[in-house]
């Protein structure tokens, strides 16, 4: 059994009279530390797959466990601390608090942590020490998504979920956000799942897990995963 | 679902605003409408006239002739004093119950009440509550307040009317009345009825009787009403100028005709002044010759007690030389005897003093014989035991010379036992040497011997050979040496043998010697056991010898000892035994003094005792003697003072009797001035009492409507604004929508504006109903139980109605279609995009980082949310400052109406009295039964006599200017008054002195009266009486003036009048007791009501009652309409923050935080509109004290702590309920689908 393990995890929508499978009995493990990319055409179930790794959403069957802990079985309570202490979030939209400073958007996260770290520190990390001042509509976008990801580290989580993470960035700040992503995986021994559409960001990752329509195709494992300067898309 | 929350909130928020603002503005100009209505219909005068002097024919002519006058009627009126049977009816305050019976006409009323027939000369018609009109002449109908006010008042009651002094047949054909109904005036529409001069000098209520009931053709009233009077509104300052000019010249004609009647008035007087004065003169002749005569009588008797007075003199001189005579003598005997008797008793004492020392001697003699005696045995004694000890002491000596012998023995043979140890050790070592010399000696043989014996082995061999011939020459040889060799060995060894027998031989003689040395050293040791033996027997001889002299020696020194001190004794006892011989002597010689002195003593004490009886007898005598002659004295001044008394009761009488008539004469003087003061009185519409009250109450919340209806409506449209502007925007992308479709702008305006200008109408509606409705009704019926007003009648005021509908009309309507235009002006592509909100404003304490870097975070979060949202932050605290400043200047209210009941009546008040007494008669304070009564009760504090009269207090000489009807009270006893009232001097000085009155200070205010100025005082006749005020003082409930009996006579040409008694009772009394009390009291037949203290003070709650009532439907609008505004804001921050709130619980805020993060602008908004508010609020509870002034009250100005802490907590409660809802909401977020959303 992995660091993260799903099993037979099932979503049913229901709309009107029928029932949509958004996830059909999805199974497989991350190992602790790994990147593993999900990559899949829009509508194959990625997100509905993060946001019950995300803890935001519950699955109709099957079971989710991470580090040990199955939290398909959490009440609601302990789904929060769970998104409080243990996830962190990457977006597509950045999902910055629009009225607050890059910095405070930081500290906003940090006054709910105990283990939090220094938020002027993951400013340097993400190389906008110098910008931390600004509120996000004064950053530009790859500025705004690396103080998200910056965001996202100030707890330290076990599992950092980005969400299309380079989806709204060309492709030079692409490679700067995923390098980022590496970088901090590396550095805080972090286990890392990319949601992409864009199969060119697979190679980077260890494991690669191939969706369609809310099942798995293909599960991939990477024995060298290439730097992340020569993936092209 | 949010547009249709949101729109119930527009609906009810208008509906507030409009409801409010209608209801309020128009409570008081409906109140005018229907009062006016009221004494239109009931054809109420315009003004009222009345005289002490009959109107003739003519004077109504004259009134009429003047301009603008309608009609006038006449009427007629008494005022009398009610009983039943012949008791008084006493009201709760302990008061008489005094009516005016007037006139009407019974034909007239039934007509009007049964058709409406409306004769215009059917004046101040009556209102038939219940019952019927009068159809005899004893019949009447009754107030029907006064009804509902005594218990003994019914329908068929018969009352009987009593005049106060003046018959009441005079005018009455009867003085009994049977109440057949109860009816309402339009004269009187408070609980005011008017001042009297019968009773307490306040009317208690109105009679009406048919006019056939009258007998007396005085007609002393006139209604007067102006033509079109109907056309007019009494409430308004046209219709005041009209009345008060038409009543200033009936006034004028007062003047022209009265002049005429006064003449002949004055004539009267005059006459009477004549008469009066002459029946002085003659009074004053007359009395002189009587205390003439009088003075004569006490001259004479004046003579005759001066003789007898001579007389005691000269006897009472005569008496006193022979008490001096006989008192000398008596004195020179005595003193000669005191002189012997003190020698004698200094002899006797010094001789009892010698004999008792002799006799301490005698038994000191006693014990030296004794002592004596037993020295000389001692002495025998001590020679005795001396030869014994000496005895003892040679024993002891032979013993110690037989222990030393003894020892020497012992020690000589010790010595000879050592010197033969010794010699046999010396001996033994001997032996021992001789002993290893022999050892050496036995060596040397056997070592010869072993020679010897191995050379004759060899020659013994070499024999052999020899013998054998086998010896060779070396073996001969060998054998020669040999032999010669074994030859000398064995003389050597002979030697040795020799030589070792001798050895022996010796150590055999030394042992001899040791054994005969020991055998010494044996006999030695026996001897000595037997020495030693003799010489402990000697050791312990001495030491029992020792004892024997050591016992012998100790009991001679102790008997030395006590014959010694038995010797230094006896020596002291010796000199004492010298004196002892000297002291009995002188005894004797003492003895004999003693006694001839004794005898002298005898003789002289005859001789005293002669001398004492001579001076009693002297003293008895002279005292017999004067005695007789003051008994003379005595008769003869008793005579005489009896005769001055009689003089002064003369002239006591005399005075009094003069005083009565000067009296007399000054008031009739007085009267014959004021009679020059009489005019006709005159007063409007508006100043009947109880309508002076209506118009302030009316008013009182004109004042209030002017601010508060204002602020609310404010408040509630511009919480409209914003939300219609908000509405709007939220439809922007509908709007782009529409726009791309080729839709023209009007249709799509029209579209929002049917939105909200149905919200617009829906409010509007409820609002118009509920404040046409609702909140007039609600304070009418507050002030309709103090005003016998009909009911209201609903009718819209249109005024406020359309300014209300246009001023929602504009925030909402309006409103959406300005912010539907703006939005219009963009493309519909930027429509459709969301709008690009860009929060990159920085707040103003960023630019001072010296705070910005030093506050925490939260206090951040908190600036960056209420820079975000300013305008909502300002709605919403205008919504919570309006709610507080509301709620605590309600409680405020609440505090200061609670104080006013405190101050008056509670501990430390300014009344301090219990019971207050009405009795049935006037007292003086000598006469009054009860009063005595009341200072014999143990239970009692305090009581006194109280003069208590109503009168219109006026700072002008007419009442025109506005009066105030108040108590004059005058204390009997003006030094202890401080008791009863405390006076706490607000200007001025609390002294009731002869000349000034001190009064209260609400009239004070009322009337702008100060120190130094003149108070005018109007009795229901229209007389006017003057008085300077020396003083002001507190007080909060009615109106009083206070003055000393002196000055009352001063100012009223009159006594007071006693009737009422103050009493301060013990502090120990429980309220049952205080009941028993009263109760006993009012059964004695002096007393005509006892009233307690605190009954008065529950009087007082009902109004204030009323004026909370009005604050409450405030309070509680304002609460709703804060909640609600609240609610919308937050609403309305919740929908444009749904992406903020989703982001942030995925960061894993639970619910709670969000609220909190969300709401940080609420908060702050009601912190800061509860500070604004609180600030607010003291400003208009001060507003408030100040605008109602409920009649006779005045209230305190102060907000007690704890109204600031309830009113936080109110408004508290408000935000929080205002917020629970949004919790809810935030709850239902749906994280996910939200965040999706924006993609």
């Amino acid at each position: 059994m992995g660091y993260i393990d799903l099993s037979g995890v099932t979503k049913v929508y229901n709309v009107g009279d029928t029932m949509i499978h958004a996830l059909d009995d999805v199974s497989f493990d991350i190992e602790e530390g790994e990147i593993c990319a999900v990559v899949g055409p829009s509508g194959a179930g990625k997100t509905t797959l993060l946001n019950m790794l995300g803890g935001m959403d519950a699955c109709t069957y099957g079971h989710i466990s991470v580090d040990g802990r199955v939290i398909t079985g959490f009440t609601k309570r302990e789904l929060m601390m769970y998104r409080r202490n243990d996830v962190g979030f990457i977006f597509q939209s950045y999902n910055l608090v629009p009225n607050l400073t890059a910095i405070e958007n930081l500290e906003l996260v940090a006054t709910l942590s105990n283990k939090a770290v220094d938020c002027m520190e993951l400013m340097k990390l993400v190389g906008l020490e110098h910008r931390a001042n600004l509120f996000p509509s004064q950053l530009s976008g790859g500025e705004q998504q690396r103080v998200a990801i910056a965001r996202a580290l100030v707890k330290k989580p076990k599992l950092l979920l980005c969400d299309e993470p380079t989806g709204a960035l060309d492709y030079e700040t692409g490679i700067q956000i995923l390098r980022l992503i590496k970088k901090a995986s590396e550095v805080m021994n972090m286990t890392v799942l990319i949601i992409t559409h864009n199969n060119a960001i697979s190679p980077m990752a260890d494991r690669v897990v191939s969706m369609k329509s809310g099942k798995i195709s293909q599960i991939a494992i990477n024995q060298t995963p290439m730097p992340v300067e020569r993936i092209e898309w | 679902m949010r547009n249709k929350l949101r729109f119930i909130s527009v609906v009810i928020i208008v509906a507030l605003g409009i409801s409010f603002y209608i209801g309020i503005k128009s409570a008081s100009p409906k109140m005018s409408s229907t009062a006016n209505n009221y004494f239109n219909e009931y054809n109420l005068l315009d003004v009222r006239v009345t005289s002490r002097i009959p109107f003739s024919d003519d004077d109504i002519n004259r009134i009429s002739g003047l301009e603008n006058v309608d009609s006038v009627v006449k009427s007629r009126y008494v005022d009398a004093i009610v009983c039943i049977g012949k008791s008084a009816i006493v009201d709760n305050n302990g008061l008489e119950m005094s009516c005016r019976v007037s006139e009407f006409n019974a034909w007239k009323a039934n007509k009007f009440n049964d058709i409406k027939e409306n004769d215009p000369l059917y004046v101040n018609r009556l209102k038939l509550v219940e019952g019927r009109f009068p159809q005899k002449d004893s019949e009447c109908v009754i107030d029907s307040r006064a009804a509902k006010l005594y218990d003994a008042i019914n329908i068929g009651t018969e009352l009987t009317l009593n005049g106060d002094g003046s018959s009441i047949t005079d005018s009455l054909k009867t003085d009994k009345l049977t109440i057949v109904g109860t009816v309402d005036s339009p004269m009187y529409i408070s609980d005011e009825r008017g001042s009297t001069q019968v009773g307490s000098g306040s009317l208690s209520a109105f009679i009406y009787v048919d006019s056939k009931s009258f007998s007396t053709d005085d007609y002393n009233e006139l209604s007067v009403k102006i033509s079109k009077s109907e056309n007019f509104n009494k409430f308004e300052d046209t219709y005041d100028t009209i009345v008060t000019e038409l009543a200033e010249k009936i006034r004028d004609i007062s003047s022209d005709v009265i002049d005429v009647k006064l003449a002949e008035i004055k004539n009267d007087y005059n006459k009477k002044i004549e008469d009066k004065e002459r029946e002085i003169s003659s009074f004053e002749t007359s009395s002189k010759k009587q205390l003439e005569e009088k003075t004569k009588e006490i001259a004479e008797f004046k003579n005759y007690v001066n003789s007898e007075d001579s007389i005691l003199a000269a006897e009472k001189e005569k008496s006193e030389k022979n008490k001096v005579s006989t008192k000398n003598a008596l004195n020179s005997a005595q003193s000669k005897f005191n002189t012997l008797k003190a020698s004698y008793d200094a002899n006797v004492e010094k001789f009892e003093g010698s004999s008792q020392k002799i006799n301490g001697y005698s038994e000191l003699k006693k014990l030296y014989d004794d002592l004596s005696v037993k020295h000389t045995n001692d002495k025998k004694n001590l020679d005795k035991l001396e030869s014994a000890k000496n005895t003892a002491k040679t024993d002891l000596q032979n013993a110690k010379t037989e222990e030393s012998k003894a020892a020497q023995a012992v020690s000589n043979a010790e010595s000879r036992i050592s010197s033969l140890s010794s010699d046999i050790s010396k001996l033994k070592n001997e032996i021992s040497s001789l002993e290893s010399d022999r050892t050496s000696q036995k060596n040397k043989v056997a070592s010869l011997d072993s020679e010897i014996s191995d050379l004759q082995s060899k020659i013994d061999a070499l024999t052999v050979k020899l013998n054998e011939g086998t010896i060779t020459t070396s073996e001969r040889i060998n054998l020669s040496s040999y032999r010669a060799t074994i030859s000398g060995r064995r003389a050597e060894r002979s030697d040795a043998q020799q030589k070792l027998d001798n050895y022996s031989s010796q150590i055999d003689t030394k042992n001899s010697s040791i054994s005969n040395k020991n055998k010494e050293i044996d006999s030695l040791n026996n001897s000595m056991s037997s020495l030693k033996n003799a010489q402990t027997t000697a050791a312990n001889n001495v030491a029992l010898m020792q004892t024997k002299y050591d016992s012998a020696k100790s009991t001679y020194d102790s008997a030395k000892t006590s014959y010694d001190a038995d010797k230094a004794t006896l020596n002291k006892y010796k000199s004492s035994m010298d004196a002892l011989t000297s002291g009995q002597t002188e005894l004797l010689t003492l003895q004999k003094t003693i006694e001839s002195q004794k005898a002298q003593l005898e003789s002289m004490k005859v001789s005293l005792t002669v001398a004492q009886i001579n001076y009693s007898l002297a003293v008895r005598n002279g005292d017999v003697k004067i005695q007789q002659a003051q008994l003379q004295l005595n008769n003869a001044k008793e005579r005489y003072y009896s005769i001055d008394n009689e003089y002064t009761e003369l002239k006591d009488e005399i005075d009094q009797k003069k005083a009565n008539l000067n009296g007399d004469l000054k008031m009739l003087k007085n009267t014959l001035k004021n009679v020059d003061s009489i005019t006709w009185n005159t007063t409007v519409q508006t100043n009947l009492s109880g309508h002076q009250s209506f118009i302030s109450s009316m008013e009182n919340i004109n004042s209030m409507s002017t601010i508060f209806p204002l602020i609310f409506l404010f408040t509630a449209m511009v919480a409209c604004f914003v939300i219609m502007l908000k509405n709007v925007e939220d439809e922007r992308n509908s709007i782009g929508l529409f726009k791309a479709f080729g839709y023209s702008p009007f249709t799509i305006v029209g579209k929002y504006v049917s939105y909200s200008s149905i919200a617009w109408a829906f409010g509007s509606v409820i609002g118009i109903i509920m404040g046409t409705c609702l909140f007039p009704n609600a304070i009418y019926s507050i002030y309709g139980s103090i005003y016998n007003i009909p009911d209201i009648n609903i009718a819209f005021n249109a005024k406020y109605i359309f300014r209300g509908l246009v001023v929602s009309f504009l925030t909402t309507t309006v409103a959406s279609v300005v912010a539907t235009f703006r939005e219009l002006r963009h493309h519909p592509a930027v429509l459709m995009r969301p709008r690009a909100i860009t929060f990159n404003r920085r707040a103003v304490v960023e630019f001072f980082p010296a705070v910005w870097l030093k506050i925490s975070y939260g206090m951040k979060l908190l600036v960056r949310t209420v820079s975000r949202s300013r305008k909502r932050v300002v709605v919403g605290t205008l919504a919570i400052a309006c709610c507080t400043a509301l709620v605590l200047s309600a409680l405020g209210l609440l505090n200061s109406t609670s104080d006013v009941k405190n101050a008056q009546y509670g501990k430390k008040g300014v009344f301090n009295y219990d019971l207050q007494i009405v009795l049935n008669a006037d007292q003086t304070p000598d006469d009054s039964v009860t009063l005595d009564k009341l200072k014999a009760d143990t239970n009692v504090d305090a009581s006194m006599l109280i003069s208590n009269i109503s009168y219109d207090i006026s700072a002008t000489q007419s009442r025109w200017k506005g009066f105030d009807t108040a108590h004059v009270i005058v204390p009997s006893d003006i030094e202890s008054v401080g008791k009863y009232v405390n006076f706490d001097v607000v200007s001025g000085s609390k002294k009731l002195d002869s000349d000034s009155v001190v009064i209260s200070e609400k009239m004070a205010e009322d009337l702008d009266l100060k120190v130094g100025n003149t108070a005018y005082f109007t009795d229901n006749d229209g007389n006017v009486y003057s008085a300077v005020i020396g003083g002001i003082v507190e007080n909060y409930i009615d109106h009083y003036v206070y003055m000393s009996p002196e000055t009352y006579k001063n100012v009223f040409f009159e006594e007071p009048v006693y009737k009422y008694i103050l009493c301060v009772l013990k502090d120990y009394l429980t309220d049952n007791e205080v009941a028993t009390l009263s109760s006993d009291y009012l059964k004695t037949e002096e007393v005509a009501g006892v009233t307690n203290a605190d009954s008065l003070a529950d009087s007082v709650d009902i109004s204030i009652e009323q004026v909370l009532a009005l604050v409450v439907i405030f309070v509680a609008a304002a609460c709703v309409l804060a909640a609600i505004v609240m609610y919308t804001i937050s609403n309305v921050n919740i929908s444009e923050r749904t992406h903020e709130i989703a982001n942030i619980k995925v960061i894993g805020f639970s619910d709670g935080e969000v609220l909190l993060y969300v709401i940080r602008e609420n908060i702050v908004s009601t912190a800061i509109g509860v500070l604004i508010g609180l600030i607010g609020g003291i400003f208009l509870h001060t507003a408030l004290v100040n605008y109602i002034s409920v009649e006779n009250v005045m209230y305190g100005n102060h907000i007690a702590w704890w109204s600031y802490i309830v009113a936080i907590v109110i408004i508290a409660l408000v935000a929080v309920a205002a917020a629970l809802p949004i919790l809810y909401k935030i709850s239902r977020v749906n994280v996910p689908e939200t965040l999706k959303a924006i993609e």
